[in-house]
């Protein structure tokens, strides 16, 4: 992307060069895979700025005042929201084109983008495997080269699982780093935007636009590291001399495919060549942030979906009265899984249970988030998987929320401490590509994505995409 | 932990869910299974840790000088609403109908 960004403004090509490819590799490809929930092509190819004339897509839990944002749910079907989010008026100022919005698990909620009340999207690299979730949409147009830049956002994974598993790099920034104006909420202590492209680099440029302080967000950060991001990714040298990266070895436990381990184990040796000293040490409370993860962030769904009344916005049940209106609207705008966490985190959140519960969940996070500072003391970074394994096929999952769960083990300590972490591809395993995960410092995101720039200079995993998509990058290629 | 059927009517009554029967009964399973997972927190000695609510820890609340100012949305918030009348959102009568439960 960064390449097309000055041929665009060197006037090699035209502006509108790279919304004509677009255009035509989603008419081409998006009836098969469903990435897209709704397109929309400006006549003009964007304002002159950073990313002039660079096509991307959007997660449809972002709104816009373009198009419609139904967070993949009966309940928004036909929501038009009366504004843009912040990050979506920022890729417009900087002259991005906003080309669609994409498909995602219901609200935000699943592993697989199974739950997406409308359609299920294709992996491009095995249409019936499913592209990971909850930013499923995102990471499939992406990979097929629809577009090179999508937003996704990241509450325990969703953008880091999906990058994984349709094999391009994938950012959760540092939480507070990216402005949530205008993102529909699910779990507000976790959530952050995020950038999803081929490349480390490409989403340093992305982040270059979205990294702002906003007064429209509470928790927006005005931290002075938090900018310049290409810049330095470009600046940082190929080496790795001096840096400490550590491998907790309770991300290699019971349930990680061991081909999964061996390419992860690969890409530590990368670093030890680049010059890192890598080490494997201990997280030992990592066992405990799954149930940690799904109290706290039901409770904050339960509170947050709320809002989903039928009264001022959204769908609305026929009904007699006020409750019954509340009840039926709830009971049909929903699906399974949405309902499951909301039940789940009314219970949690319910007197008599809420001691046992949600605060202790939220003192364990006080543990963990604890412990990985700790661990930054000694260390840089961490290198770690981003899931437990490649893409699984449709449907064997959505019966047993527990199995579904599992897809985030490896991602969701990030989320409980608020640290930034990237996912970058790390080879082919039967066919499928695994990701590896990099976590940092609290606002140390152009270090990490730095430092999987320096993976992507050394190897050639992220050069590799799926059969019979586009032609801008390598094909197929070998088992890592 | 088991959980039993009131108890989890009683909670999709404080959610304002309706969910029919055959919904109800499977919440009821997935719920148990669910509680069981995430109990496995339950025997970890936090006594000496404080909670953590959010990764940014914010002092003091955060607000907006208190202007007035009109705004440009509110005609578009309006076109949202599934039933409005001019200015006002329209939702079925919340006083003196009678079947409105306690809240």
């Amino acid at each position: 992307m960064t390449d097309t960004v000055a041929a665009v403004q060197s006037g090699d090509i035209s502006p509108g060069e790279p919304l004509r490819r677009t255009v035509a590799e989603i008419a081409r490809h998006d009836a098969h895979l469903g990435a897209f929930l709704s397109v929309s092509y400006p006549d003009a190819p964007g304002v002159k700025g950073p990313l002039h004339g660079i096509p991307y897509a959007a997660k449809d839990n972002l709104c816009t005042a373009t198009l419609p944002t139904t967070c993949a749910s009966r309940m928004l079907e036909d929501y038009h929201p009366p504004y843009d989010a912040t990050v979506i008026a920022r890729m417009q100022e900087a002259g991005a084109i906003l080309v669609g919005k994409t498909n995602m698990d219901e609200f935000a909620m699943g592993s697989s983008n199974e739950t997406s009340a409308f359609h299920p999207v294709a992996n491009p690299w095995r249409p019936d495997h499913v592209p990971g979730g909850s930013s499923g949409g995102s990471a499939a147009a992406v990979a097929a080269g629809l577009v090179p830049l999508a937003l996704g956002t990241d509450t325990g994974g969703s953008i880091r699982q999906p990058a994984a598993f349709c094999g391009i790099t994938g950012m959760k920034p540092t939480y507070g780093a990216v402005s949530r104006m205008g993102l529909v909420a699910f779990a507000s202590s976790m959530d952050q935007v995020g950038p999803m492209a081929m490349t480390a680099s490409d989403c340093a440029a992305a982040m270059d636009i979205l990294v702002a302080h906003d007064p429209g967000d509470s928790t927006s950060s005005d931290h002075p590291d938090a900018g310049d991001f290409l810049r330095r990714v470009r600046a940082a040298p190929d080496g790795c001399d001096g840096l400490r990266i550590g491998i907790p070895r309770e991300y290699f436990g019971q349930g990680v495919d061991p081909e999964v381990v061996r390419a992860v184990r690969s890409a530590a040796d990368v670093f030890s060549e680049l010059g890192a000293r890598v080490e494997e040490m201990s997280l030992p409370h990592t066992v405990y942030a799954l149930p940690t993860y799904y109290i706290l962030a039901s409770a904050e769904a339960a509170s947050n979906l709320a809002r989903f009344d039928g009264v001022r916005y959204g769908r609305r049940a026929a009904a007699n009265s006020i409750e019954e209106l509340y009840w039926k609207s709830r009971g049909e705008g929903f699906g399974r899984e949405v309902q499951r966490r909301i039940t789940l985190g009314t219970f949690v959140l319910s007197a008599g249970y809420y001691d046992a519960y949600y605060l202790k969940a939220a003192r364990v996070r006080g543990i963990m988030a604890g412990e990985i500072t700790r661990a930054f003391a000694q260390y840089d970074y961490l290198l770690t998987p981003t899931c437990p394994t490649t893409a699984f096929p449709r449907d064997v999952r959505t019966e047993d929320p527990l199995a579904m769960y599992m897809a985030d083990v490896c991602t969701i300590p990030a989320n409980l401490a608020g640290i930034p972490a990237v996912s970058v591809p790390g080879g082919l395993v039967n066919g499928l590509p695994v990701g590896v995960q990099l976590m940092g410092r609290r606002f140390d995101d152009a270090g990490v994505l730095a430092l999987a720039d320096r993976f992507q200079r050394a190897t050639g995993h992220h050069l590799l995409g799926p059969e019979g998509f586009g032609d801008h990058r390598e094909r197929g290629g070998e088992d890592a | 932990m088991s959980i039993d059927a009131d108890r989890v009517d009683e909670i999709l009554r404080l959610a304002r869910l309706e969910l029919d029967p055959s919904e109800r009964c499977r919440m009821q399973q997935d719920l148990a299974v669910i509680l069981d997972y995430v109990s496995t927190i339950e025997h970890l000695d936090t006594s000496d840790v404080s909670p953590l609510h959010n990764p940014v820890e914010i002092d003091e609340n955060i607000t907006r000088p208190d202007d007035a100012h009109a705004s440009r949305l509110h005609e578009r918030f309006l076109q949202s609403a599934p039933e409005r009348e001019g200015p006002y959102v329209v939702v079925p009568r919340v006083v003196g109908d009678g079947v409105s439960e306690d809240v």
